[in-house]
């Protein structure tokens, strides 16, 4: 069966994308040290804080797989959302425009790669912090685990795509507005503790970000601890990420469009420094 | 007559130098704030302190259940609000090196002013110490109102806090200019080094947490940094108390005395490996490398 002309470009347009950040990101080996060990770093603080208040075992470990999910929000926020500005500051977003493919292509690949880098950096993180820090896991159900985390990335993926076109009219801002989005997100989104402790609306609001209602549902999941901090059931909460995914893709599409021809209206595509 | 000729081409009267501290420090600041509106990168830059104070406060809340009047949460606050100024000092300064060289490939062109390269960064961290000085600020009113955390006032140390406060920003400073000088002569691993430094300091230190919770090995480490130190004296000024027992037994003129000679270990060494690799930086031709930011 041939593979119409227009689809094989699209699909290698996707590969060709992550490919550098498949291939590319791990090019320089050294990086993964810093890079799996930073998110150590940065939850051991966290686990020694529940430690000196004796907290149950439970909260170092949902300590842990937060602070592993932390690398595919960074990965969103600045290789995703703000990308376009970087590309901008290198001088190839316009070559992105000009090439005879959908830039929906070229940030599914970045999104591809991306999932891919982020997988390796999480695992360390879960690796060694289980390691360090004695994590017991108590997977009642890996089936529904592995379809919570794959429904989270498509739906997480899918906004990262909404936050790049939305970005895509940044100068200089991209950068404060990446930093501005990163600590707020672990907050609402409890990546250090349960979000339903943020109280019942807030934590509804704050769902709307995928990882929120997939990092609650993952440490229900995985962990043995008190049933009452999750913030809703599991299954329902697999369900709303069901939802969420198609409705992100379809916005990033819709966005996409529209900003692209906002920017070329502008002629911001090529500036740089700005 | 060599050194003379440098201070003069370099622009070496006191005049001089405050001129290019004055406006190095402007220029900071427009960097550091990306001349963003006043507001909005008043907004950028509260929403992330406040965020991690939150998340500290609802890890808090969800475990003990109690009031935030707690003396350990409150040492936890104060740690934990004048922890920012050593991540954001010291990464100011460092990080302008990675900044300047590399995005806006300017460092070569400081490098050929009348300014010296010490002043300059300089500059780029007071513009760090006066927007940590407001997100601190705020951070300490969210914390008395509406978190309710509670200091007793009339017995506040000021004398050691404001002895103790200036010394500690001044030891972060050189702890960024001793990773600038490694940040001038690292390539593609430079990125890692600040952010990694800091986080390392952020466990270490003991901002958040009694240090006696961290492995007997690790605490030999938290004992061997200034900032260990500068904390736990800011607490004890403001609050009275300690936050950790392993210094309870300490009296306050002996942390003190630790905290001043570790501060000139790393003040000295801060100052000399960066002015070791800025001549290794100068020599090898790094000053203008392209590796990628």
């Amino acid at each position: 069966m041939r593979v119409p002309p227009s689809l094989e470009l699209f699909l290698r347009a996707i590969v060709g994308r992550a490919y550098p950040r498949i291939v590319g990101a791990n090019r320089e080996l050294s990086w993964l040290i810093p890079e799996s060990v930073l998110p150590i770093l940065g939850l051991a603080a966290y686990v020694y804080v529940y430690r000196a208040m004796k907290a149950p075992a439970e909260f170092v470990g949902y300590v842990v797989l937060g602070g592993a999910m932390t690398a595919y929000w960074l990965n969103i926020l600045w290789s995703m959302a703000s990308q376009f500005y970087w590309e901008k500051e290198t001088a190839n977003l316009q070559l992105y425009i000009m090439a005879p493919v959908s830039p929906m292509a070229i940030l599914l690949g970045m999104g591809i790669g991306g999932l891919f880098s982020s997988t390796i950096r999480a695992g360390a993180a879960i690796f060694l912090g289980s390691l360090l820090f004695g994590v017991t896991y108590q997977v009642a159900n890996l089936g529904l685990v592995l379809l919570v985390f794959f429904l989270s990335m498509v739906a997480l993926y899918g906004m990262g795509m909404l936050l790049a076109s939305l970005f895509l009219l940044s100068g200089r801002e991209a950068w404060n507005l990446s930093n501005a989005l990163q600590e707020p997100v672990y907050l609402f989104s409890g990546f250090y503790f349960p979000v339903k402790s943020l109280g019942f609306w807030a934590a509804a609001a704050a769902s709307i970000i995928p990882l929120t209602l997939g990092l609650d549902a993952m440490r229900q999941l995985m962990f043995l601890g008190d049933p009452t901090l999750g913030f809703l059931f599991p299954w329902i909460e697999c369900g709303i990420l069901l939802l969420l995914c198609p409705v992100f893709l379809y916005l990033s599409k819709g966005a996409l469009d529209k900003m692209e021809r906002a920017a070329r209206i502008k002629g911001t595509l090529s500036l740089r420094w700005q | 007559m060599a050194v003379t000729l440098e201070a003069s081409r370099r622009g070496g009267s006191l005049k001089e130098i405050w001129n290019q501290f004055k406006q190095a420090s402007r220029l900071g600041w427009l960097i550091e704030s990306n001349w963003a509106d006043p507001f909005v990168f008043a907004v950028y830059s509260l929403i992330r302190p406040l965020s991690t104070a939150l998340i500290l406060v609802f890890m808090y809340l969800v475990v003990v259940r109690g009031s935030t009047s707690n003396p350990f949460f409150v040492h936890l606050y104060i740690g934990n609000a004048f922890f920012m100024y050593a991540g954001r000092v010291m990464m100011g300064i460092s990080y302008a090196i990675i900044d300047d060289r590399e995005h806006y490939e300017m460092l070569k062109y400081i490098y050929i002013s009348p300014l010296r390269i010490f002043v300059f960064l300089l500059g780029r961290g007071v513009a760090q110490v006066i927007a940590t000085t407001i997100s601190v600020l705020i951070i300490l009113l969210l914390g008395l109102w509406p978190l309710g955390i509670r200091i007793p006032w009339g017995s506040v140390n000021w004398m050691l806090f404001l002895v103790s406060f200036p010394l500690g920003i001044v030891t972060i400073s050189f702890m960024g200019y001793l990773l600038a000088g490694l940040v001038l002569v690292l390539a593609r691993h430079a990125w890692p080094i600040a952010e990694g430094v800091a986080a390392v300091l952020y466990v270490v230190s003991g901002a958040i947490f009694p240090i006696d919770v961290l492995p007997g090995w690790v605490q030999v480490i938290s004992r061997a940094i200034p900032l260990t130190y500068w904390l736990e004296l800011l607490r004890r000024s403001l609050l009275g108390s300690s936050f950790s027992p392993a210094f309870n037994s300490m009296a306050t003129w002996e942390l003190f005395l630790w905290f001043l000679g570790l501060t000139l270990l790393f003040g000295v060494s801060g100052y000399l490996v960066f002015q070791r690799m800025n001549r290794v930086a100068r020599q090898r031709g790094m000053i203008d490398q392209i590796t990628g930011y």
